[in-house]
């Protein structure tokens, strides 16, 4: 009976023993999970352990890349790195008997899974094996608490990161982005959306129609009508005039916000569209200039060919000498006018991509030949030489490849002032057509290589100056050539000569 | 458990309970365990129960001291390695000792190489605390010790059955059959039901029991399953690496489902393996405990 009596009152003050531990227990578990700061929940543990165990330190490190001290208190301690690592690599919680026999040191790794947090070190004025194993289990129990605040710590932190940076891309985007919830009202709009839609107010949680501009709304509802209905809906384009006058044109898409398979709402994207605008109104430009040059030539060319037909008239009747050279003067001019006027003509049709290729099979030779006729006349210094087999058939365009012969040979005429051999060879290099014409005149300086086959370019130089030109030539025998998929090349020594090379497709 | 109630279970239980010597852990584990369920017990009661057996004790100080805890100072008495490692490390210490004891007293039979398999429990052990790290298990000396415990059965059915146990060798000499299938055909039982059986009498934890039982076939597992899914592939990876000798030549099927569980590429197998055979160097104590004295 005794002894019942003895067991019973011995398994009552365990009993009372326990329900105090679950009790301060519970309250240092509201304490750090109710706590904002990591130093008030380690002001909570460094005050348990002192009232139980007679903690007098306390240090805590965490992982930050490497580990770094945050907190210290109490009484000053010694802490040996060696074993901070082996119980956080270990995960154990170890005490290790301190300098001072009546002390002892407790490394607790705060860890979670084989994540790694940080550790705390306690330092007590109780001998390490003075701690029973109900003592050492609701350490181990606290330092999870700990860990799991720090965890939940990092884990805010990496959210709130993330957060942040989508947010930052979502203000960031250069279009308006507005998401609205399935029953269409506004969740989020960006800075951007404010901007193009001149609103002031707070947007959230509100229907388009009471925020944004009547019409504006208005095609935007519909828009998401056929979304929501078909599931598509081409973009619009709106627009509408800023406070400041300024005339805003926008695009509008919208797309369906999807979480899964369900329908979350909408998102909307503004994009604006003043850049394009301008483009298609400098494209519009271009588009006038062309037909205003077209129309010009046009109208020149006309009463030019008249000045022409009556001048040589006027030359056959002319009796005097003096008239004769007056009349021929004008003629010459004329020419040169006219001559301007074609090559404009050609730039201008070539430029607005409307070089049209007739392919025929002809000889090639022959239209040489011809070429070199009509440009013999013209110099009695030069020597036009010619290296090719007999006959040498191509298939191209046979007005616009003698075109470029004109300008070629007539260029290699016109810059070699003091005359000289002129050759012209045709070769097959890798089965396509090589043209060459090979002058031993002034060359083109190195400066002007790459500018050469722009329209009205000319090498300005005190050995050009004399030479006429309109600076045409090049720029359109390189588009003739690439509208032949073809390619123009030159090598050039200034003071030697030029060699010009015109590599051409093989025929079909 | 449901296992238990089967019909098969309840035949080898009588056959077992006739066994007038069974195999018993030594006094000291199940003090320690006793003391370790009062709460109040301090590290001074555990380590003087631990001091009574001397052998134990010993054993205790060597594996606290050796590679395998790699405690970065020296640990000169029991109760220092208590409050240093822990009451529960405490109580796996004892436990693999105790083990290495009853090996002492039940392994020396001429049918069946004890030493080499005392090796490939060793190396099970090292496997399973590599891959259950890969594996994110927090407690690693428990993967260790489920490792180190998966198949002692085998030895008992040599040293209490020793007919049966000619019978046996006879067949995997055979070359044609695994160790668990000479067992049944000799005895009607295999070591997984010994082992089962026996650790349920030491009133070991469910998660040894449960993966001596499942480690063949870890889906079955309910309690344990991942442990058991580990010590499936290090009982293989073991057995492959040639480390010891587990009963028979065959190298059992890796079952698909436990690989896929743990995320175990074929890639991943030959650092597994790498890591694994620097733990079994870290283990070593644990082959030498059964040689030394």
């Amino acid at each position: 009976m005794n002894q019942e009596i003895q067991r019973l009152t011995k398994l009552n003050e365990d009993l009372v023993r326990s329900i105090d531990e679950l009790k301060s227990l519970k309250e240092i578990a509201l304490d750090i999970f109710s706590a904002d700061k990591l130093e008030s929940i380690i002001e909570s543990v460094y005050k348990f352990f002192s009232k139980n165990w007679e903690c007098c330190g306390c240090k805590l490190f965490v992982y930050e890349e490497t580990l770094k001290a945050l907190i210290s208190k109490g009484d000053e301690f010694e802490i040996n790195d060696s074993l901070i690592q082996w119980s956080v690599d270990n995960a154990k919680p170890s005490i290790i008997p301190h300098k001072n026999e009546n002390m002892s040191v407790m490394y607790i790794p705060l860890t979670i899974g084989i994540k790694k947090l940080g550790i705390s070190v306690f330092l007590f004025k109780k001998k390490a094996e003075e701690f029973d194993s109900n003592a050492t289990d609701i350490i181990t129990v606290i330092s999870y608490y700990v860990s799991s605040y720090l965890l939940n710590q990092e884990l805010l932190n990496e959210e709130r990161e993330a957060t942040d940076y989508l947010r930052v891309l979502f203000e960031s985007m250069p279009n308006g982005i507005i998401t609205m919830n399935k029953e269409r009202l506004i969740q989020f709009v960006n800075r951007n959306t404010y901007l193009f839609l001149d609103i002031h107010d707070d947007v959230v949680d509100k229907h388009i129609s009471e925020v944004f501009p009547k019409d504006i709304s208005d095609e935007i509802v519909n828009l998401i009508d056929s979304i929501a209905r078909d599931g598509f809906a081409e973009e619009l384009i709106l627009s509408r005039k800023s406070q400041y006058g300024l005339e805003l044109n926008f695009a509008v898409s919208c797309n369906i916000l999807r979480i899964g398979t369900t329908n979350a709402g909408f998102i909307i994207i503004l994009r604006d569209m003043t850049a394009s605008k301008e483009l298609e109104r400098l494209r519009e430009l271009d588009r006038l200039k062309d037909a205003f040059v077209s129309n010009v030539s046009h109208e020149l060319k006309t009463p030019l060919t008249s000045i022409r037909a009556y001048t040589e008239a006027l030359q056959e009747m002319a009796t005097e000498d003096t008239q004769k050279e007056f009349l021929s003067v004008i003629l010459e001019e004329s020419d040169r006018l006219l001559n301007l006027i074609n090559e404009l003509l050609s730039v201008q049709r070539i430029q607005s991509g409307r070089i049209k290729v007739n392919y025929q099979k002809f000889d090639l030779l022959v239209l040489i030949k011809e070429v070199m006729k009509l440009l013999e006349k013209q110099s009695s210094k030069h020597k036009l030489i010619l290296e090719c087999p007999d006959s040498f058939h191509v298939e191209a365009d046979y007005n616009l490849i003698k075109e470029v012969m004109i300008n070629l040979i007539g260029n290699a005429i016109k810059y070699s002032p003091n005359g000289g051999d002129i050759t012209i060879k045709l070769d097959i290099n890798e089965g396509n057509i090589v043209i060459s014409v090979k002058d031993q005149g002034i060359g083109i300086p190195k400066e002007a290589h790459d500018k050469i086959f722009q329209p009205f370019y000319r090498v300005d130089n005190s050995l050009t100056n004399t030479i006429s030109g309109t600076g045409l030539g090049l720029s359109i025998v390189s588009s003739i050539v690439q509208a032949h998929k073809g390619k123009v090349e030159f090598e050039s020594d200034t003071g030697k000569g030029t060699t010009f090379f015109v590599t051409l497709p093989p025929s079909k | 458990m449901a296992i238990t109630t089967t019909q098969l279970q309840e035949q080898i239980k009588l056959v077992l309970e006739k066994l007038k010597d069974i195999p018993t852990l030594p006094q000291v584990y199940t003090q320690v365990q006793g003391f370790l369920e009062n709460p109040k017990s301090s590290a001074k009661n555990i380590a003087e129960t631990i001091q009574s057996d001397p052998a134990i004790a010993s054993k205790v100080l060597k594996i606290a001291n050796s590679p395998f805890y790699g405690f970065p100072q020296r640990i000169t008495t029991i109760t220092h390695a208590i409050v240093v490692l822990g009451f529960s490390s405490i109580k796996n210490i004892v436990l693999s000792c105790s083990v290495v004891e009853l090996f002492k007293s039940v392994g020396e039979t001429e049918m069946f190489d004890y030493k080499g398999f005392w090796k490939h429990c060793v190396a099970t052990g090292a496997f399973s605390k590599i891959i259950g790290k890969n594996a994110g298990i927090a407690n690693l000396e428990e993967v260790f010790l489920a490792g180190l415990l998966h198949d002692l059965g085998k030895i008992v059915i040599f040293k209490y059955f020793p007919d049966e146990a000619k019978k046996i060798n006879k067949i995997i000499a055979g070359g044609k059959k695994t160790i668990g299938q000479a067992e049944k055909e000799a005895l009607g039982f295999s070591h997984t039901e010994i082992s089962t059986w026996l650790y349920e009498k030491w009133n070991l934890s469910r998660l040894f029991i449960e993966v001596a039982m499942c480690h063949h076939n870890p889906a079955i597992a309910t309690h344990s399953r991942v442990t058991s899914d580990v010590v499936h592939i290090a009982d293989i990876l073991a057995r492959a690496m040639g480390i010891g000798w587990a009963g028979d030549h065959s190298l059992p099927n890796l079952q698909e489902s436990s690989l896929n569980r743990l995320r175990i590429k074929g890639s991943d197998f030959s650092r597994l393996i790498q890591q694994g055979m620097a733990e079994l160097g870290r283990s070593k104590i644990f082959i030498d405990a059964l040689g030394s004295e």
